[in-house]
């Protein structure tokens, strides 16, 4: 857990223990069900959602994968190329590694503003993970 | 299989994270780190 506690600072709202606290942050987070993970960033914005129970080979790309929209999302695109870039090398089984590959595509060409980056990524899905959704949303961009 | 016990197995995976309880404590600290919060909602045996 060396990842979570690096990376995060962890807060834990107990549906049982504080109800209070947890109908009070449920409603100002939308969490209606438990177990919901968000990754908030420094700002206090929502960036990622986790909801449901996640083995734990799958909840740590997860992470990764939050870490990765956070950059993206605060328009740092180097950085969350290669965040998206790592997790498909890290955990290339898992279900987190099709929607990463596709958006570190996406992080190249918001980058550098080069289409090529988009061709680039849907031959990456012609041979790997061609049956996922991400695989789909890229094909337009196929040359 | 329980939802208790499902949740007490991913609980079990990531005991030993020190939980903070007061989020917007934490995310004072977020902000001064640059890190961000995992927060988690949870109903998982303590």
């Amino acid at each position: 857990m060396e990842f979570i506690t690096k990376n995060f600072h962890p807060v834990r709202v107990h549906a049982v223990q504080q109800r209070d606290e947890f109908k009070k942050l449920g409603q100002r987070f939308n969490a209606q069900w438990t177990p919901t993970t968000l990754i908030v960033d420094p700002d206090g914005v929502e960036r990622h959602r986790i909801e449901g129970f996640l083995p734990i080979e799958e909840f740590l790309p997860q992470l990764e994968l939050g870490l990765a929209k956070s950059a993206f999302g605060r328009g740092q695109f180097a950085d969350a190329e290669r965040l998206f870039r790592g997790l498909v090398e890290r955990y290339p089984n898992s279900d987190a590694a099709a929607e990463s590959l596709y958006w570190a595509g996406v992080s190249r060409y918001k980058a550098t503003n080069d289409p090529s980056a988009l061709v680039e990524t849907a031959k990456h899905f012609s041979s790997r993970y061609t049956d996922s959704t991400w695989a789909k949303k890229a094909s337009v961009w196929s040359s | 299989m329980h939802l208790d016990l499902v949740e007490a197995f991913m609980a079990n995976a990531i005991k030993e994270i020190e939980w903070k309880r007061d989020l917007d404590a934490e995310l004072k600290a977020a902000n001064k780190s640059g890190h961000h919060v995992l927060l988690d909602f949870s109903a998982a045996p303590m």
